[in-house]
């Protein structure tokens, strides 16, 4: 019964989404129509006509697929240094008297405006994008890992210790678990700011991948297609998020930071 | 104290780390020091500067101008969210640099496309977040409010807008904190072809395409962080005059 509600309040969502969106279409479709400017603002007809053409052509398929490694690639590698370096921070305070400083000040600095020195260094390759979004992921990384760890109950560890645990043990058995919601929310942040920098990175110093295609069609003019990129770039922004949301569901039901709707 | 000597201690030897280790062709702690000297003296970093400080400041008003009603207006009513919140949530997930050409078609390389793009990446975090704000007010004390005799307005006023201004001032702190990355994507798209005034990141871009002087480009890139920085403790400082009760959370 409970169960049967519960599907009936997701109806009700989905309709009302539904209802939304088709008056903001229809508001769009209205605009478009009565300024009579395709160039500028091309209506959802030819916009959809612009995306079935990309669907057909491959394209689509194509550069998602090369902004989707790029963003693999970059996010583990945040991933593994931004949760080792957070972690020992948390663990050792000479650690991080040592490190804090350094990044802190190095954040302060924002991905965006590492772009110019990141083409310097790296030309526009595939290196560029990878580490302007491993910048913007490494610090949620990091950040959330030292705050995990900090917030272990030292009691716990002390009467493990005590109890004959190893060092490692320890880490695995109490450190981890009570880490792991940290390490959630870390890493739920740094994928949206993951998906924020590569479209920074591809739009300003990439010849290929989704923030390139935007870029390219307005350089030809196919204004169409551009919406077209702009408006798919939010739908795999909206999925990643939401796989996101149901891989911490499945893995780690007990936090909660899946079902928290997005602050920060 | 203690503290604060250690953080200057580590940031001094990583600085003469960096200077030992920088080569000729690398920027070095002294040849920035040198460049920011140099553009500061002839005015021109300081002219980009409050050409950028500008823009993010007209793109963040625009953004809480918008924003902060607009998360009130959804919370409070159920009728006009139900319209309202399927469009955010499909806006919400496009990365506002990805509205960087369409600003660029709309208003050309101005300053227009930029304060578009900085109001664009501050608005959503002052949405989302008062939204959550208005959403945490208890029922219980609204009802307790008009039982005692408070009208719409006093209701509004005296409980819903203090109730979720916690939320509402980090919202802001998260908006301008995009804000400063918005404008620098911005102004390094518009690129070559801007007629606007060259704010800080057309300086970069400036920098970078015509003679790769590293050492200016870090300059600026310090100049952007210390400007975030200052922008985030400004938001602070209001956060805690405004906010000056213990928050629940």
């Amino acid at each position: 019964m409970g169960r049967s509600r519960r599907w009936g309040r997701h109806w009700r969502r989905a309709g009302l989404t539904l209802r939304g969106l088709t008056a903001a279409v229809g508001v769009w479709a209205l605009v478009a129509h009565y300024l009579d400017r395709p160039l500028l603002l091309p209506g959802p007809a030819e916009v959809t006509e612009g995306f079935w053409a990309l669907l057909v052509s491959g394209r689509l398929v194509e550069e998602t697929l090369v902004s989707l490694r790029r963003l693999a690639v970059a996010y583990t590698a945040a991933a593994i240094v931004g949760v080792t370096l957070g972690a020992a921070m948390g663990a050792w305070r000479s650690v991080d008297r040592l490190v804090s400083p350094l990044v802190n000040s190095v954040r302060a600095v924002s991905g965006i405006a590492w772009i110019p020195i990141a083409v310097i260094w790296f030309g526009v390759s595939e290196l560029l994008p990878i580490f302007i979004i491993f910048y913007g992921a490494v610090f949620p990384f990091a950040l959330n890992a030292q705050l995990g760890v900090r917030s272990v109950d030292s009691r716990l560890v002390h009467a493990a210790r005590s109890l004959g645990a190893s060092h490692g043990r320890v880490a695995l058995r109490v450190v981890l678990p009570a880490t792991v919601p940290y390490l959630l929310t870390g890493a739920r942040v740094a994928l949206g700011l993951a998906w924020m920098s590569i479209i920074a990175a591809e739009l300003l110093g990439a010849p290929t991948g989704l923030g390139f295609s935007i870029q390219y069609a307005r350089m030809l003019q196919q204004t169409p297609r551009m919406l077209a990129w702009i408006l798919w770039v939010g739908a795999i922004g909206y999925a990643l998020d939401a796989a996101m949301r149901m891989g911490v569901r499945w893995l780690a039901p007990w936090t909660g930071v899946g079902r928290l709707a997005g602050a920060a | 104290m203690r503290p604060r000597l250690s953080v200057a201690l580590v940031l001094l030897t990583a600085l003469g780390a960096w200077q030992l280790l920088a080569g000729r062709d690398v920027a070095s702690p002294a040849g920035v020091g040198a460049a920011a000297w140099r553009m500061l003296g002839d005015g021109s970093l300081g002219r980009a500067l409050l050409v950028s400080w500008r823009t993010v400041l007209e793109g963040f008003l625009i953004a809480a101008a918008l924003g902060a009603p607009l998360g009130i207006l959804i919370g409070y009513s159920e009728r006009i969210g139900d319209w309202v919140q399927p469009v955010i949530g499909v806006l919400r997930p496009i990365a506002p640099f990805a509205w960087i050409p369409l600003a660029i078609l709309w208003f050309g390389a101005s300053r227009g496309a930029a304060v578009m793009i900085t109001a664009y990446a501050a608005f959503f975090p002052i949405v989302t977040n008062v939204l959550g704000g208005v959403a945490r007010v208890r029922a219980s004390m609204i009802v307790a409010a008009r039982t005692l005799g408070a009208g719409d307005w006093t209701i509004f006023r005296r409980v819903v807008l203090p109730g979720s201004a916690p939320l509402l001032l980090v919202g802001l702190r998260l908006g301008i904190g995009l804000a400063w990355a918005a404008v620098i994507a911005a102004e390094l798209a518009a690129g070559k072809s801007t007629n606007a005034p060259p704010g800080i990141g057309y300086l970069m871009y400036l920098n970078f395409a015509s003679e790769a002087d590293t050492n200016a480009i870090v300059a600026m890139m310090a100049v952007i962080g210390l400007s975030a920085l200052a922008a985030d403790r400004a938001m602070r400082w209001l956060q805690a005059r405004l906010v000056f009760w213990p928050v629940e959370r």
